[in-house]
């Protein structure tokens, strides 16, 4: 058997690739991309009209995609990367689903942040109250679709569906819903502030269910095609005599097991 | 008149001459910004800064943290220094307020206010937390 073979999209064994590239998590950095193509479709052309700030004049900047997970020093997120930005990450959890005699899925629980720029609370709430609702409702259609007409992944044809470009089950994402807040960091309040001003980073916090399918074995030139027997014995449970069912010879191709 | 307000205009000599003989490095400034939209960080927005001078004292005390003193106050009947309400202004629903700290490296650093003490008769104490959320390494 081929001991080379997929797993959703990764290949294993990891083909050594190009000189000093990341191990990549293609589903992850799929997703990144996808969703991050999507938020901009969606929040772009307002966030351009709104003037505040040349930032806001793209909702996803490319620079601005992180694979890992923001807050994974446990301190608060990464006060260091720039905003707007999305992470998209894979939190540890999988299960291993038997779906079908043949066919084995790995299902992997996909966490996606997505952090605004700053606001000013309350005097900014009002202005951007709707941004959380738009990015969950981003997320929903882009899970719902799976596909956008204007994108592909990765070179692939625009109209592409995610989930054939990632090689995921099940058609692709499901939407498992999102949590919307303010990341409180620093400054934190006073004692004599209370009621004042506030600044914080408005989020997203979603999950994504993905179904990975490990491919089956394919056979190698050395075993394929070749005669083999098939027997199928029972016995009734009282002793160890058997009784035959099934006893064929399964023959391969003309010449298949001829020497070469 | 008060002795306190008889002596404020002496300890606003003394801090004008300690800034003088360069003592007073970090300048510290109150900036309104106003955005055109009527909302904050919505439209255009419009700088106005309150520079506090004399030049107050500054100490930073942890990587995100400054500490301002002797910050002139302005009781009534006194025309110079400032107010509680001129360094904590109101809310504003079109007007973003924050503090701008410049150290002798000529970089503008935001801060927000995160505590006032009015209660020094001669110098108010602000206590200023960093806008920029990165800490060193």
């Amino acid at each position: 058997m081929s001991t080379t073979g997929l797993v959703g999209g990764n290949t294993l064994p990891v083909d050594a690739g190009v000189l000093n590239t990341d191990i990549g998590d293609i589903a992850v950095d799929g997703i990144l991309d996808y969703l991050a193509f999507w938020i901009k479709n969606s929040l772009d052309s307002k966030i351009a009209n709104m003037q505040a700030s040349p930032t806001e004049a793209d909702a996803c900047p490319s620079a601005n995609r992180f694979n890992y997970d923001p807050e994974d020093g446990g301190g608060g997120i990464y006060a260091r990367n720039p905003t707007p930005a999305l992470y998209v990450w894979w939190d540890g959890n999988s299960q291993f689903l038997k779906k079908t005699t043949l066919w084995t899925h790995v299902q992997r629980e996909i966490h996606a942040m997505y952090i605004y720029d700053e606001i000013v609370l309350p005097g900014d709430s009002g202005a951007r109250h709707g941004l959380l609702p738009i990015v969950n409702a981003t997320f929903a259609k882009a899970a719902e679709r799976g596909y956008h007409p204007s994108y592909g992944y990765n070179g692939d044809p625009v109209g592409t569906p995610i989930y054939v470009s990632l090689s995921l089950a099940n058609l692709g994402l499901i939407y498992m819903g999102g949590s919307p807040g303010v990341l409180w960091e620093v400054p934190g309040k006073g004692t004599n502030t209370m009621g004042g001003i506030q600044r914080g980073f408005p989020a997203l916090k979603a999950k994504f269910l993905i179904e990975e399918r490990i491919e089956q074995d394919i056979p190698s030139d050395s075993d394929a095609l070749i005669d083999a027997s098939l027997s199928i014995n029972a016995n009734d449970g009282f002793d160890s005599e058997t009784i035959p069912y099934v006893d064929r010879e399964l023959e391969g191709p003309d010449g298949a097991d001829e020497e070469p | 008149m008060t002795l306190r307000t008889d002596l404020l205009p002496v300890f606003r000599d003394a801090r004008q001459l300690v800034q003088a003989l360069g003592l007073r490095s970090m300048r510290v400034v109150v900036r309104s910004r106003v955005w055109s939209g009527g909302k904050v960080r919505l439209g255009v927005p419009t700088d106005t800064d309150l520079e506090i001078l004399p030049r107050p004292r500054c100490k930073e005390t942890d990587a995100n943290t400054i500490v301002v003193d002797k910050v002139q106050p302005k009781p009534a009947g006194v025309s110079f220094g400032y107010t509680r309400q001129q360094l904590r202004p109101d809310d504003d629903t079109a007007t973003e307020y924050y503090y701008v700290v410049t150290a002798d490296d000529g970089v503008e650093r935001p801060y927000a206010l995160v505590d006032i003490d009015t209660s020094p008769r001669f110098g108010y104490k602000l206590i200023l937390k960093s806008l920029n959320r990165a800490v060193p390494f």
